[in-house]
């Protein structure tokens, strides 16, 4: 049961909650400006490159740059915006994921470029985990992973449910004619939907780094597993990204639990592809997702 | 002064003219409405009022203040609210998150506004919590009507309210229009279901053809045999109609 508790669900939950926080960027951004943004893996890497260039700079715990490195984030995430999307606003649809999709490649050649592909780490030393009640064995980090993400999780609801702006981001969700018709501000919505999406994917990419390390594919490699998890809660559903992206993040480490016989059910070199099949039977069976989201 | 007024509108969608010279006016306190056969730009007429296509001639008066061509999201801003045929409430918003999206663009405390709404339609206020998308037709409409109310606008244009209801949902619409204007609201109005619509309205126009064809009060346009020959009767729809075009 320890074995199980300490090197799968923990584990899992805190795969999970970094899912869950980049797969409400893509949910949002889904749901507000129409499109699926193949780029919010790179603005979640270059969160992460910030932020270890911050550290350089300030020797600080990376939890404490990385405010400085949201901001940043959000800087670059909002002017990509305004120079390659907006002017596409208009346009079809495939357009715009196609726009993301260059945008990708560039923004991980500037992250080549400028910090070159050698592995890095933000973490400053080998931490050793706590021992409760001695069995349960959880690492500081990983509790700064999982309270971090619940505070900005928190802060997601508290947006989306009590203020104007994030009421208004739901209902241009729900229907973005009907959000211009009635006089809501589209162009401040689809800008804080990049403030909350490109905020969030740094933080994402930041504790991935605390709970791995550094290097140039990190956030592409989130990219299947994020969109698996927004598809799984539903498009345009934050709430089910959530949801979605704790799921696929257990459902991955747990496939490799020796459930029947000593082996591990799959093999670990595998468990990438469990959220490609969570996705593929979703869409198969409830395209909408658990939310009731929206079906392209 | 009429609260609003349509001088000569002529445009259409991209090459496409659907209007050919449109007049209408709409005085204070009435409901006015646009009926007349398929494709005879009455919902494109009221679009036009609203900045959702461009018009090449003629001019749109809110008040006496020009604003033909204003775009939709300054239009709500001058004073009038459409709601639209379809899709016309945020289905996953509650209730009170409908009402507080219409009010986006006030400035002032609205919460007086919302309790206005509720006393309006009670049966709305039961289920403010409740996401619209889960309420019957009729709620449905009250809530987008209710959204549309919420800054109070000069004048409220309403593109085929009924349409897709069964009979038996038409009167209940027609009876919150009713509820709406009562307020003192003037409505401008588009709807296929003529007979119904003129019974409830101060006057009426009948399009056709992106012109106007006939104008008159909504007694008078029900007597009149050429109209109900037309569009009250399922009569044939004959275009050797002796009367000339209406005149605004």
């Amino acid at each position: 049961m320890a074995e199980f508790i300490n090197f799968y669900v923990i584990p899992g939950f805190i795969l999970g909650s970094i899912y869950a926080l980049g797969a409400i960027g893509i949910t949002l951004t889904f749901g507000i400006l129409r499109f699926a943004n193949f780029a919010h893996g790179e603005i979640m890497t270059l969160g992460v490159y910030f932020t270890w260039s911050l550290i350089q700079l300030t020797d600080l715990h990376p939890l404490v740059v990385m405010p400085v490195a949201m901001v940043l984030t959000i800087m670059v995430s909002l002017g990509i915006d305004k120079m390659f999307y907006k002017p596409l606003r208009a346009a079809p649809v495939i357009m715009l994921v196609i726009a993301s999709f260059g945008m990708m490649l560039m923004v991980r050649s500037l992250i080549q470029f400028f910090w070159n592909v050698q592995l890095k780490t933000v973490n400053p030393g080998i931490s050793m985990p706590i021992i409760i009640d001695d069995w349960l064995r959880i690492a500081p980090k990983h509790i700064w992973i999982i309270l971090g993400a619940v505070i900005l999780m928190f802060g997601v609801h508290y947006l989306l449910a009590y203020t104007k702006i994030g009421k208004a981001m739901r209902a241009m969700s729900d229907s973005p004619e009907l959000a211009r018709l009635t006089g809501i501000d589209t162009e401040k919505v689809v800008r804080t939907t990049w403030i909350i999406g490109a905020g969030l994917a740094c933080a994402a990419g930041v504790f991935l780094a605390i709970d791995t390390q550094v290097e140039t594919q990190m956030g592409f490699r989130l990219l299947l597993p994020m969109f698996g998890a927004a598809i799984l809660g539903g498009v345009g559903r934050p709430y089910g990204a959530m949801v979605g992206g704790l799921v696929i993040g257990l459902a991955e480490e747990l496939s490799t639990y020796h459930w029947i016989g000593d082996a591990a059910l799959l093999n670990p070199s595998y468990k990438q592809g469990v959220a490609f099949a969570i996705m593929v039977l979703i869409l198969l069976w409830r395209p909408s997702g658990l939310f009731k989201g929206k079906v392209f | 002064m009429s609260v609003l007024e349509l001088k000569s509108l002529v445009g259409g969608y991209g090459d496409t003219q659907i209007l050919h010279g449109v007049f209408m006016h709409v005085d204070p306190g009435e409901i006015v409405v646009i009926i007349g056969p398929n494709g005879a730009g009455k919902s494109t007429a009221m679009k036009a009022v609203f900045g959702l296509l461009n018009l090449s001639e003629g001019q749109v008066l809110l008040a006496g203040d020009d604003i033909t061509n204003t775009p939709p999201e300054q239009v709500v801003r001058q004073g009038i609210c459409y709601v639209p045929q379809t899709s016309n409430i945020f289905p996953s918003l509650s209730v009170q998150e409908n009402l507080e999206m219409g009010a986006f663009v006030r400035q002032d405390d609205y919460q007086p506004r919302i309790a206005e709404i509720y006393d309006l339609f009670p049966p709305l206020a039961e289920k403010r919590k409740q996401a619209a998308g889960t309420l019957s037709g009729g709620q449905r409409q009250m809530v987008a009507m209710g959204k549309a109310m919420m800054l109070e606008p000069k004048i409220l244009l309403l593109d085929e309210p009924t349409a897709g209801l069964s009979p038996k949902f038409r009167g209940e619409i027609f009876s919150i229009v009713k509820t709406v204007h009562g307020t003192g609201t003037p409505i401008l109005m588009v709807e296929q279901n003529a007979k119904q619509a003129l019974g409830i309205a101060d006057r009426g126009y009948v399009l056709v053809d992106g012109k106007n064809r006939f104008e008159g009060t909504g007694e008078a346009l029900l007597n009149d045999p050429e109209v109900a020959e037309m569009f009250l009767g399922g009569g044939k729809q004959t275009a050797d109609a002796s009367i000339g075009p209406g005149e605004a």
